[in-house]
């Protein structure tokens, strides 16, 4: 058993509604294959640096887990069968990251920052 | 205040006119960010503008953290983090 970092990107043009059971489902497999999910993020919605296969944006996911090798086969066979998977990435870690990631903590400051600019027009209006 | 010339000469002849500039490893200090291919902005900062890895004789990156940092550059090439051509997206 040794610690993976998996990312992978799904398609732009894919229904809102089917991220969810796509994303389950992959996290299935690999607890069906006696391995462990540490750790997950779910990045969004992401600009890509480059075209790939005619797409301009994608869906990015982030897992780590403790698994074995053979299940890190399976999934990448999987994600090589499933046509909605741009690209993939499984590197080996040696820890399970104990606050939010660079990109994701960038993303949830955009939020919060996005969120109070609408509360100090919500609270303008209530003044008015 | 008063000083005397003479002490004041001794000072000057001592001063170099070379001073040798040893600057070090920017990413092997204390408390410097662990090299990691999430971490774009700090990956950004060794690319050139036109996207290639900046030699480790400019950017002063010691060649363990250079041979690190090339090969963290090149997985977030492969996730479409970084471009392969261009800093700008």
């Amino acid at each position: 058993m040794h610690l993976y970092e998996t990312v992978y990107i799904i398609k732009q043009d894919v229904r809102p509604e089917d991220l969810k059971p796509m994303e389950e489902k992959f996290e299935n497999l690999l607890r069906l294959k006696k391995s462990s999910i540490e750790y997950k993020e779910n990045w969004g919605l992401r600009n890509l640096a480059y075209k790939i296969r005619n797409n301009k944006k994608g869906y990015y996911y982030f897992l780590v887990h403790n698994s074995e090798p053979e299940a890190i086969h399976e999934l990448e066979r999987n994600f090589n069968i499933n046509e909605n998977i741009i690209r993939f990435l499984t590197t080996k870690t040696n820890k399970v990251p104990s606050e939010p990631t660079p990109i994701m903590k960038t993303k949830i400051d955009k939020e919060n920052s996005e969120r109070s600019i609408q509360e100090v027009e919500l609270n303008e209006k209530d003044n008015k | 205040m008063f000083r005397s010339k003479t002490k004041e000469r001794k000072s000057t002849k001592k001063k170099q006119f070379f001073i040798k500039k040893i600057k070090s490893c920017p990413l092997s200090a204390k408390g410097s960010p662990e090299i990691d291919y999430k971490n774009v902005k700090l990956l950004e900062r060794y690319i050139s503008e036109k996207g290639k890895i900046v030699p480790s004789r400019i950017s002063f990156v010691s060649s363990e953290k250079q041979r690190i940092l090339s090969r963290e550059i090149k997985k977030a090439r492969t996730l479409a983090l970084i471009s392969h051509v261009g800093k700008i997206r």
